[in-house]
């Protein structure tokens, strides 16, 4: 029977154009998807290059000027200019913080649109913590952005609800269905084949046309994150051909078949996300931002009316920056700023950890319900391939402030030994490098969802089997 | 080769089929008359398994039709009142896909043999189905039985809406099957064209046959009085 319906199977969808029209289809969008991906991934690299290559320029200026300075040339420039304080440097002279793209970046915007992956931190001030709060853009919530992801996660089902709503029913409907019921093959047998034809071709569509558009925007296809992804994918397509497959067997009439599988479109791939999101902001609600930022300034004036005495504060909490006996109370305006600094950071760093604990306490209920639908673990697990999630930038953020940390005090250490910045401290300043998260635990989310498909083409073939007992599953009800 | 024995069918209150007892046998045709509803096509749909029976069993070619449905429909061939196929294939690929689900290999040569007997004329075999006409399509389900050598053949009301002409080809085509030992039972309203074929007849009304003939043993008068007579009563 398999060899049969594979043959006329395809003369069929071939004959009624739907593979053609699918093809075509999916390549389009597929192919556009991408290049919107691509386009986002290859503007943040643009914007990363500039940057370190801005640093490098300015890091030989740096180095001209220190040489110059270290053989008792004259230069031309303000005394404010010429790095050879660690603050100059620490002011001047900040190091490029950069989140790099990974290769599979352009299958998922995902928060790169939200989030920066620049950052510059410098020795005075640390507020770019701000910059990792949430900006949320409505239309962008609405519609999010025409990637791939969105394309796999929203349309393809819709495509596949297209493609296999009414196997059955049209059988049913046009009265081909008796004659095949004459035969002595079993029915559900014959429309799992169908279907399984269906899913195959499906399938092979999207492996090309993702082919494709991964060839037309230059995205490398030899990296292992690939064949996740088409796990991933193929799964997914698996998933929505199972929920026909069991629609398909309950046996109403195409219209109703449609209408029950646009339901469960709305019900998997809008209604479960928006609650989980929805509930996840309710219980745990981001503080406003504007808060934040108005906090972080009144704060930063109410300390720097009383910097002597918080210099004397932060040099008691800090012995090991006290100044010799000698030098005793030869702090410059910088030792007083860094000092009043931190105690700003002191201050702020509660409503900054709220953020950070509301966010991750966001995730985690997410997390836990993510199950519930398999658009959001496909969703999920997509984002984390393209390395655009929001775990990545959580951990990105963590990874720069970690960083800007150990660079602050690294001069502020140089600062208060009242040490100066030479060129071979140039060699020892803090660097930062990226470290992703790693991607562990795709094929399990696959095996996963693999189950559910099974069980529910199970569910359908007990249905239909008490229906065929009940007589109502080849005549027309 | 069918067997009923107080074969009966109810949808609650309603009785459809009461306690049929029928045997066809090799080489008859048994025609069922009577208005609709009167419960020729429940006999069909419970010999086809479509629909269980509340009481009583049907045999086709001894084997019980609800405990191995798939096995019985090895001998059987049925021909649906409007016979749909697959309207974008042609003629011998819809014979060639319905026989080869059902496990026979066909090459080109068999299936023209077989569309020939059927009576298709030779310059349709290659055609689309959806320009046929419904003896077209009736002689492709024909031909489709006769590849699958069915040893029983079940019709429900192949006639109606055929011309003259075609619904006379028909009755030859199973004239022709008879001949070959073929057992048919076929619902029908037309009384002219189950006297002409069939060796047995009955009238059917509220799901019992109320009258039973051999047919060479009464004129086609006889047999329209006896069918007025039963559906007045």
């Amino acid at each position: 029977m398999l060899s049969y319906n594979f043959t006329y199977e395809l003369k069929l969808l071939i004959r009624n154009k739907w593979l053609p029209i699918l093809g075509l289809l999916l390549v389009i969008t597929f192919a556009f998807a991408a290049f919107n991906g691509n386009s986002r991934t290859q503007k943040r690299i643009k914007e990363i290059t500039n940057i370190e290559t801005k640093t490098e320029l300015s890091d030989a200026n740096m180095l001209k000027l220190l040489d110059s300075v270290e053989k008792g040339l004259e230069v031309k420039t303000s005394f404010r200019n010429i790095p050879n304080t660690p603050m100059a440097i620490g002011y001047q002279h900040p190091r490029a913080v950069t989140m790099t793209p990974n290769g599979m970046s352009a299958i998922a915007i995902g928060q790169s649109d939200i989030f920066t992956d620049v950052i510059m931190p410098i020795t005075v001030d640390d507020d770019f913590g701000i910059d990792f709060t949430e900006m949320t853009s409505s239309i962008q919530l609405l519609f999010g952005s025409f990637d791939l992801t969105f394309v796999i996660i929203y349309l393809l089902p819709l495509l596949i609800i297209a493609f296999s709503y009414n196997i059955l029913s049209a059988e049913k409907e046009r009265g081909a269905l008796r004659l095949l019921a004459s035969q002595p093959v079993s029915i559900y047998k014959w429309i799992f084949q169908k279907m399984l034809l269906r899913f195959f071709w499906l399938s092979q569509i999207v492996i090309v046309a993702l082919v494709i558009s991964f060839l037309i925007n230059n995205i490398d296809l030899a990296q292992i994150q690939f064949i996740w992804l088409l796990g991933l994918i193929l799964v997914y397509i698996l998933f929505w051909f199972s929920l026909s497959f069991l629609i398909n067997l309950l046996g109403s009439s195409s219209a109703k078949n449609a209408v029950f599988l646009i339901g469960l479109w709305v019900f998997f791939v809008l209604l479960i996300p928006s609650s989980i999101n929805q509930i996840a902001h309710s219980i745990y609600p981001i503080p406003s931002r504007n808060k934040m930022v108005n906090t972080m300034r009144t704060l930063k004036v109410d300390v720097s009316k009383k910097q002597d005495k918080v210099l004397d504060h932060y040099l008691r909490d800090h012995p090991e920056l006290a100044s010799k006996e000698e030098d005793k109370g030869n702090y410059t305006f910088w030792h007083k700023y860094m000092a009043s600094l931190d105690l700003v950071a002191q201050e702020i760093n509660p409503l900054f950890s709220l953020y950070d604990e509301q966010l991750e306490a966001q995730q985690s209920w997410v997390k836990k319900w993510t199950w519930l639908s398999p658009s959001l673990v496909i969703n999920k697990e997509m984002n984390r391939i393209s390395g655009n999630s929001t775990a990545d930038y959580q951990n990105f953020k963590n990874q720069a402030l970690a960083f800007s940390k150990h660079w602050r005090n690294h001069l502020i250490f140089m600062l208060y030994n009242k040490q100066p910045f030479t060129t071979k401290d140039y060699r020892t300043l803090p660097k930062f490098t990226y470290k992703p998260l790693k991607l562990n635990g795709i094929g399990k989310h696959i095996v996963i969802e693999l189950i559910l498909c099974v069980l529910i083409g199970l569910l359908a073939v007990f249905l239909f089997k008490k229906r065929l007992q009940k007589g109502i599953a080849i005549l027309n009800n | 080769m069918i067997v009923t024995t107080d074969l009966t069918k109810k949808y609650g209150d309603f009785t459809a089929l009461n306690n049929l007892n029928l045997n066809i046998k090799q080489g008859e045709i048994y025609c069922l008359l009577g208005a609709n509803g009167a419960g020729k096509s429940t006999t069909i749909n419970l010999l086809l398994n479509f629909i269980q029976p509340s009481s009583g069993t049907a045999l086709i070619n001894n084997i019980d039709v609800t405990k191995q449905p798939l096995e019985t429909k090895k001998y059987l061939a049925y021909i649906p009142e409007n016979l749909m196929l697959y309207p974008t294939l042609s003629a011998l690929e819809n014979l060639d896909y319905f026989s080869g689900i059902a496990g026979k290999v066909l090459t080109k040569s068999e299936m023209e043999v077989f569309l020939q007997e059927a009576g298709l004329q030779q310059d349709a075999f290659n055609k689309k189905i959806k320009a046929f006409s419904k003896g077209m399509r009736q002689k492709v389900g024909i031909a489709i039985a006769l590849a699958k050598d069915a040893k029983l053949l079940l019709l429900d009301e192949p006639t109606s809406g055929l011309d003259p002409k075609a619904s006379n080809e028909f009755g030859m085509l199973l004239k022709k099957l008879k001949q070959k030992g073929v057992a048919i039972l076929m619902a029908t309203h037309d009384i002219f064209r189950a006297k002409e074929i069939a060796t047995h007849i009955g009238i059917m009304r509220h799901g019992v046959i109320q009258h039973q003939f051999v047919a060479d043993q009464l004129s086609l008068s006889e047999l329209e009085k006896h069918y007025l007579e039963t559906m007045n009563y």
